[in-house]
């Protein structure tokens, strides 16, 4: 047990879920399917931290490897993506990737719940085993299933949140979502750079980027929808004699 | 009133703070990059090149 290997992936649980409140809230409030999908997002992100936090703090667990895996290494960024075609998108095409997303999801989780594990597999790579790892799983063909909903999560994440960014600077509205929506691209990246220097064996990468990640997620939140005071986009002043 | 139009379709323009007119562009730029430098990542991964996938 270590500061790295659980208290950073303890506190990005415990923030996701916080955060998770404050998405469900404004959906209570003001509705939108792009809420609930973001909402549910988080929760998997939770759902990662905390698997990762039991097994710095306790030890190796079948089930909570699983859960881990499924939650916080395959399917979070594709739902939280799916959040934002929710919002771009035109709903008919939004939902029919929902479809997608789900069976996706619902396949994911039957190969993963019936995959063989074996947990010495996590310390004979770049790992040390301190941290959990994919290796773990010998039934070929299920890492594999990871990068494509990675690919399609970060596509639709970030790629929306920096198109959003983009259209506000553009047009000059709405400072606060411009900001928001490039604290959400950079939350989005973190845990991906993470993951990246984690497969180079740079011990905590992966957990520290998660942790930041979800910091700035939330802040990029915040900061969206909740508009600044007095620092909006101004009237150009016009020169003199024009 | 043309003129007049010309002059209100100046005056309404609207611009950000001035650092946000010059940080946010750069900010895009290296979002962009980012982005794309990790789904070549990503990439490699899927084929292969890269070790592991998750």
């Amino acid at each position: 047990m270590t500061f790295t290997n659980t208290i950073i992936p303890l506190f990005s649980s415990a923030l996701s879920f916080v955060f998770a409140i404050f998405i469900f809230k404004r959906y209570v409030d003001r509705k939108g399917m792009h809420l609930l999908i973001w909402g549910i997002g988080i929760i998997f992100y939770g759902i990662g931290g905390f698997s990762e936090a039991y097994y710095g703090a306790i030890g190796w667990n079948p089930l909570i490897f699983r859960l881990w895996y499924l939650f916080g290494a395959i399917l979070v960024a594709a739902w939280l993506g799916q959040g934002t075609v929710y919002l771009l998108a035109k709903r008919r095409w939004a939902n029919v990737l929902t479809v997608l997303l789900l069976l996706g999801s619902i396949y994911a989780t039957y190969r993963i719940f019936t995959a063989e594990l074996d947990p010495t597999q996590m310390t004979t790579s770049l790992h040390t085993g301190s941290e959990l790892s994919g290796d773990a799983i010998v039934t070929s063909g299920i890492r594999s299933l990871t990068p494509i909903f990675n690919l399609y999560g970060t596509v639709a994440l970030v790629g929306g949140a920096i198109y959003s960014a983009f259209i506000f600077w553009r047009k000059k509205i709405f400072l606060h979502r411009t900001l928001g929506n490039l604290l959400i691209a950079v939350g989005a990246l973190a845990p991906a750079f993470g993951g990246a220097f984690s497969r180079y064996g740079i011990p905590g990468a992966l957990y520290i980027g998660e942790f930041f990640g979800v910091i700035l997620l939330f802040a990029g939140f915040i900061r969206a929808t909740t508009p600044m005071k007095n620092v909006e986009s101004q009237p150009v002043p016009t020169p003199a004699g024009d | 009133m043309n003129n007049n139009d010309s002059s209100k379709t100046k005056s309404s323009k609207k611009q950000y703070p001035r650092f946000y007119e010059k940080v946010i562009p750069f900010a895009l730029m290296a979002l962009v990059l980012a982005t794309v430098v990790i789904l070549l990542v990503i990439a490699a991964v899927v084929l292969g090149i890269f070790p592991g996938s998750g």
